[in-house]
Formats: C-alpha cells, structure tokens, sequence
C-alpha cells in the first residue's frame, strides 16, 4: 500500500494545532489565557503494540514536563493498514503557573511493509538542531527491516532489555548497536539507580575508603533460573568497584527479571541487601534498617535516562563487564 | 587528589547530603519561617537529605519541641512555593525538629546547645557533623561564633561550620572587625557567607550560558559591549522594615553585596575549573579590578534616592519618612544607582550602570548587555530612528520570568527596507517545565555538602566594600534634598542624568 502521509502535511497539521491553541481563550468555558510551547527534543517512542502506543502516552506527557519534546509515537500497524498519522498536543498548568504549557505529539501507525517510508516521514518531522532519542519498547522492532534506517537520525537509542525474550538477546541487541557506535542505554540500569545509591551510601559507612578491599564475597540473588539483564548490570557495578571480591548468583524464588538481594561479605564487613515486598529493601549490616526505594517505573527510568545526552561511562564499562559475566555464567 | 570511588556514579545519582544537624539561632524569625524551612521541608519531599538528620531551633521564645514543630509546619504551610503539602512526609520530617530556647548572649545557652546535640548524636547518628546556621541580627554574628568556640562547639567528632546571612559588616572596617573574630573562633574553609542571589537558577546560569558555550566569549569585551545595565526593582515599599532599613539603604542592602556579586558573574574570566576556589578566585578578581572611586569623583557616578509620596492605581502610597519607624528627616537611600568601571583589558572603558530601588513600578531583577551597533547605518531610517537603529540588546532576566532573549534587527515584512527590533525569547518555565529548586535549597545542600562555590569569600567582600566604601563616606558627609523621587517611577532624574553625561540612557525594564 502507498505511503498516506507526508511530513508536510502533519507539519501543517501542527501548524493548526498550535493556531488553535493559541485562540483567545472562550470566557465562557473558562479556558485557560494561552499556551506556551516548548521543545528539547525529539522523542520517537516505537511501541510494543498498538495497546501500548495507547498505554505509553501518559508516560510520555509525565516525561514532557521536565524534557519538553515533540514525541513521535511509532503504533505498530497490521498487514492491511496503511502508513497513517494524527496529530494533538500534551499540555499542563504548572504547579503555581498561569498558562499552560503544551507539547506537540505525532502518531504514526507503521505497518511492517512501510518501515522504509516511516523513516523518511520522521527524517522530515524531526525537531530541528535539538537531539532525538529513540525509546524502543518493543524487541520485534530490531528485527524489522527498515527500522535500522532510523538510526543515523537518532542521537541515543533506549530499549528495555526485560522487554526482551531473553538477556542475551537483549545483550546480543546492545552489543550490535554498540558496534557500530550507536549510544544505547537500557531501562534495565537505569532501574537499578536508586539500588545502586542504596549500595554506595550504606558502603561509605560500613567499608569506607580502602576498607572496600575487605570484601571477598559479592553474591546477587535473582528470582528466574537465570539472571535477568539487571542481575548481571548489579554484578558488573559491584565488582568493578571492588575489585579483591568473587561474584556469584544464586536463584530464588520469586518473580522473574527482579534483582531479589545482594549480599557482600569479608574480613570484618558483612552486609545484606533484601528485597521483602515491592520496592522495600531490607538493608542488615553495621546497621539494619528499611528503605523504601522510589518505585522503579519507566516514567522514572526514562525520565533519568532523558537527562543524559553525552556518554554515560559507567553504563559502558558495565556492559562490558556484564557481557564477561553472562558468557562465563 | 583522592580518586573518585568506582561506586560513584555523578551522571545519575543525587549528591550524597552527609548525615547532619542543623542549628539554626533566629528560629523563630522571618528568614527561618519563610525561606529556611521550607527549602528545608522540600529537600526533604525530594529525598535529597540524608535520614541521619536533625534541626535544633533557638530564639529567645520560650517554646516546646512540639510547639516548634507546630509553629514551623504553618510556616512551611503558607510559605512553600510552587510545591504540594505532604502531610505524611511532614509528620516524619516533624520528627527530626527540636528547639531550645535561650538567649544568645548568655553563655550557659550554648553549654544546653552542646548537650542538646549529644542527645540528637544519639538519637539521629548525626556523625558529628553540625551547620550553625546565624538567622539572627548581624550584630549577633560576632558573638554567637565566639561563644560557640567559648563552649566548645565549634570542634566535634565531624565537621562544624557556620553560615551568614549579609550584611557582613556595614562597611570595609567592620567587614574586617567581624571577619576577625570569625576567623579567631573558625578558619575561613569553615565559613558560608550566604548571598542568596548567588543560588538563584538563573544567576548560576550565567555562568553555562557565558562558559557552556562558544559564540558569546568572542564577543564579551570592550570592543562590542558598548555598557551593562543591571536593574533590581522593587514595586514594594519597606513592609515594616523601616527601622531596619533606615540603618542599611539600598547601596548597603542590594549593591554591595547582591548586585556586586552578580556583576563579577557577568563580567568574571573564565574559571580554570568549575570548582569552588576556582570560580570564586575569578569573581574576586573581577571585583578588585573595579575602580575605587576618589572623593572628588562619586557625584559623577552615584545617585541616592528616596522616594515620596504618590498615588498609584488609585491608592495613596505613603513616601519613605511617612513609613513607620522611619525619621521624618531620614536621610536613607531607598533607590542608588552607580557607574562602575572594570579596569583590566576586557572591560576598559565599559560602563557598569547598576541600580536599585524600592517602590518602583514593578518587581524586576535583569542585566541588560547593550552592544555596540553597527558601524554603518545601511538602511534608511523610517523616521523612528530610535527603533530602526536599535543596537542589539542581551538581557538575562533574573526575576521574575527567568530567561534570557537577544533584541536584534528585523526587516518589517512589507515593501522597502524598514527594520524593526524584534526579541528573541528563552523562557526558562516553559523550555524547562518542571520546578527549579529555590536559592535556599540549593545553597543549604551546597553547605551541608561543603561545596563553597556559591559562597562569598571573606576577600569578595571586602572587594565588594572597597568599591562602594568611597560613595558611602559621601554619602554620610552630604544632605540630600529628599524626597527626589515618587513612588511608583524609575527614579531620580538625576540618575538619568548620570548615564545621559555618557551619552547612555536607563534601558526600561
């Protein structure tokens, strides 16, 4: 079937759209005295399904509050479908504010067979001299032909290595891309932040400095007969930093993909990281208390993973090392 | 240099705020109730204090904890701002607030501080650390820190430090007298001189925008400013202060210390690092590089003010020796302008006009960048020569409506070449739509944290007091024929006059 839609069109369909928000407000209505508009990025988000292009879109204006963007949602199409567009905005009064704020959101439906044309409609829909991110929520679109011609548009490619069938695939992914120099990031770390801060805080107290050295023993309990992505990102992190420690795993039960504890021993240190319920962490050691981590959700993960448009260092060494660990695993 | 833990990670993880107390002597005063609590309080809501953490109130009100607790939780009620009440995170956060009561010159009050601390040591594992935050009457500040040191307090198990509010000193020699005593109590590492402008989102953004990037350095100098205007207006009166402000004026309350602080960031070499010493080393510099007036010159480029009565709006607005408290024969300023001039090779030449002022016609804190115009006059003018021929204008807005916008010539869409100024505008609450944290809580992070960036140094303000201390000793000796302006306009007419005499006029903001 032909391409439907062209950049021009849906471009003068923003065109409309900010006109009409812009209308002096009805005093009837009590509509709010205008709009500002704001733009950082392009945001392709390429989702899982078409139930999720739904589901993901009030993510998206959560994430339009601290990284205005123009999003461009990829719903995934059926065979019989055409290349199809709509677009709206996403807007907010914020807190204490007198106007609203609006942010402009495309909607492509991209059946298989029109993967090509898509990414000429986005070359033409991209938000001018401001960085595009690339949010893939869905391991099917890696497998698509087509989808790779997006890449050379994009400043950073996100994906979810829980949404994969499996860690290597999902490693398999991160390791190509890297390859041929893409920057990638994986909502599976970014997940782990508010653990990882949980980690590094309670080791400044009980092994701080060279102390670090007198752990011996790392070992990360997952939940699933093997460890997802996360349990080896965990893994990586903590024996990189310390470095005189043996890593291992060790399955328990419980729901598959969560890193279930992490609990590091040695000469004189002794501390237990323990997931007991959601995002409740028991932390045993020197001193034992429960933390209630902020919960992990993709609002929270992509939020952070927006805030980095550079090289993330850390992330990068890590891969390598979790790559090491799940080839000797 | 230690190496940097291989469990940090600075790109996602929130600086680490060590566990704490806070000792805050004033707290039952305005700063505590309407900046420092609630700054507080929203750390608090972000997660961005340690769980060891405790606040140990003082002031001479014989209160309980838990009246404490009462008294701040309306106070951070009515004073938080653009923020939601969590009354859940409150009740925990109440938890960590203890008061004692005592008057501040008596010894024995400090020996129950001391004991007060032992006991949150225990309750909160503090780690010994303590911030003695001075919320008091700046005749205070000497005193305090010298009984602190008399009781002990000022060493423990962890670190000790201690934050000023300015005014530090009313002029250069009791800058110095009070630097003195601090510095025979606490080493200057140990010493947060806080102006809170410098913690302002936009002012800090001075620096990203001046050093983050690469097109404005080139033309930041002599050869294409042509002057800096810096305005910071209040359409308010004194509010009650009278008393207090009939003591200060605005040279002493907003130029010297604000104003002067934000004209080193606008006009500093860059840093060698972004780092604490580093930045305020080049903001120093800037300031001892400002030309000291000599007596015969301050007429020239000083302008006091006072405003008088007026109607605004159809309400009668009471001049300055009409407010309470004040002198019927006040000779205070409530509006200053000064001409400063940089001597070094950058800004040679480059006036700096700042002012400010009470009971202007509306609240306005901006620095406007005047460049040089074009060197040739291509197109004709269309008879509104001023527009057509406007130079380029940068203003940073620092209040209200943070942002930045760039005036620049454009053709006016129609036949012939007729230009017209048009603005270039970066909004910062709709490029960035979430909240950016107040000056207070950026500044107390930075102080429990030890960063000092943002901090003024005892020689910035003895710069500082340098450069307005020629025009205060004129001042003092003059009488002014006040009122010389009225409420609700720019000011006097002799501070246009000032810039007038450089061919320069008062940008309207």
């Amino acid at each position: 079937m032909a391409s439907t839609v062209q950049p021009e069109v849906i471009l003068r369909e923003l065109a409309d759209l900010w006109t009409s928000l812009a209308a002096p407000p009805d005093a009837a209505s009590g509509a709010s005295s205008g709009v500002l508009r704001a733009c950082s990025m392009t945001l392709i988000v390429a989702a899982a399904s078409a139930e999720d292009a739904t589901d993901v879109t009030a993510t998206v204006g959560e994430l339009m509050h601290e990284h205005p963007s123009r999003a461009i949602i990829l719903k995934p199409g059926g065979e019989s479908e055409a290349l199809d567009s709509r677009v709206y905005a996403q807007c907010w009064m914020p807190f204490g504010g007198r106007q609203q704020i609006c942010c402009e959101q495309i909607e492509i439906t991209t059946p298989d067979a029109q993967l090509t044309q898509m990414s000429r409609v986005i070359l033409g829909l991209l938000a001018p001299d401001l960085p595009a991110v690339l949010w893939c929520r869905g391991e099917h679109w890696f497998e698509r032909r087509g989808f790779h011609q997006l890449y050379p548009l994009i400043d950073k490619i996100v994906l979810d290595s829980c949404s994969f069938s499996s860690p290597d695939a999902a490693f398999d992914t991160i390791r190509s891309l890297r390859s041929e120099r893409r920057r990638v990031a994986d909502l599976s770390w970014s997940r782990l932040t508010m653990w990882r801060e949980m980690i590094a805080g309670t080791l400044e107290v009980v092994a701080p400095g060279k102390r670090l050295d007198a752990i011996r023993s790392i070992v990360v309990e997952h939940y699933g007969d093997t460890p997802a992505a996360q349990g080896y990102y965990l893994g990586a992190w903590l024996s990189r930093a310390l470095s005189s420690a043996t890593i291992g795993f060790k399955r328990v039960p419980g729901e598959v993909g969560h890193v279930a504890s992490v609990i590091l021993s040695g000469e004189g240190v002794d501390v237990s990281f323990r997931r007991l319920e959601g995002d409740t962490v028991q932390v045993s050691g020197a001193q034992s208390n429960i933390v209630v981590l902020p919960h992990a959700s993709d609002y929270r993960a992509m939020r952070e993973e927006l805030t980095i448009t550079g090289a993330d260092p850390t992330f990068e060494e890590v891969f390598m090392q979790a790559e090491e660990l799940r080839s000797r695993s | 240099m230690a190496e940097p833990s291989l469990l940090s990670d600075p790109l996602r993880f929130e600086r680490r705020v060590p566990p704490c107390a806070i000792v805050i002597f004033g707290a039952n005063g305005d700063l505590t109730k309407r900046k420092l609590l609630p700054a507080l309080y929203r750390l608090a809501y972000e997660r961005r204090l340690p769980p060891a953490f405790a606040i140990l109130g003082n002031s001479r009100t014989e209160m309980s904890d838990d009246d404490f607790r009462d008294k701040m939780r309306e106070a951070v009620q009515h004073f938080l701002e653009n923020s939601p009440f969590d009354e859940d995170l409150w009740t925990d956060f109440a938890q960590k607030l203890y008061y004692e009561p005592g008057d501040i010159n008596d010894p024995a009050m400090f020996k129950r501080i001391g004991e007060r601390l032992s006991e949150i040591e225990a309750t909160h594992q503090i780690e010994g650390n303590v911030l003695f935050y001075l919320s008091t009457q700046p005749s205070f500040y000497a005193p305090v820190v010298e009984h602190l040191g008399n009781a002990g307090l000022q060493h423990g198990s962890g670190w000790r430090r201690v934050v000023i509010e300015k005014p530090f000193g009313h002029d250069l020699e009791s800058s110095r007298e009070l630097d003195r005593r601090i510095h025979a109590v606490l080493p200057e590492s140990e010493v947060y001189r806080i102006d809170h402008y410098l913690g302002k989102e936009t002012v800090q953004n001075i620096l990203a925008f001046r050093f983050g990037n690469g097109i404005f350095e080139p033309v930041w100098n002599r050869r294409y400013i042509n002057n800096i205007q810096i305005t910071a207006a209040e359409s308010i009166g004194v509010e009650g202060r009278g008393a207090y402000y009939q003591e200060a004026g605005t040279l002493r309350d907003m130029i010297q210390n604000h104003l002067l602080q934000v004209m080193s960031t606008i006009a500093m070499e860059p840093p060698a690092h972004f780092a604490s010493n580093s930045v305020r080393d080049e903001r120093s510099k800037l300031l001892r590089s400002i030309r000291i007036f000599k007596p015969d010159e301050v007429a020239d480029n000083a302008v006091p003010g006072q405003y008088g009565p007026a109607q605004i709006g159809g309400t009668d607005v009471p001049g300055f020796r009409q407010e309470p408290g004040v002198d019927p024969q006040s000779q205070t300023d409530t509006y200053a302008a000064v001409t400063f001039h940089v001597d070094n090779w950058r800004w040679a030449g480059v006036p700096f006009y700042i002012r400010s002022g009470k009971r202007m016609p509306k609240r306005i804190t901006d620095i406007a960048i005047r460049f040089n115009a074009a060197p040739l006059a291509l197109f004709p003018s269309d008879g509104e020569s001023a527009a057509s021929h406007a130079p380029n204008l940068l203003i940073v807005r620092i209040q209200p409506e943070e942002g930045i916008s760039l005036r620049f010539l454009s053709k006016h869409p129609g036949k012939g070449m007729r230009l017209r100024p048009v603005s270039m505008d970066f909004n910062y609450g709709s490029s960035f739509g979430t909240r950016s944290p107040t000056a207070y809580e950026t500044l107390l992070v930075d102080a429990m944290s030890g960063d000092a960036t943002l901090y003024t140094r005892q020689d910035m303000v003895e710069a500082s007091w340098q450069a307005v201390q020629p025009v205060l000793n004129d001042w003092q000796n003059r009488k002014f024929d006040f009122p010389n302006y009225e409420a609700g306009t720019w000011g006097p007419a002799a501070s246009d006059e000032m810039l007038a005499r450089n061919g320069h006029s008062w940008r309207v903001p």
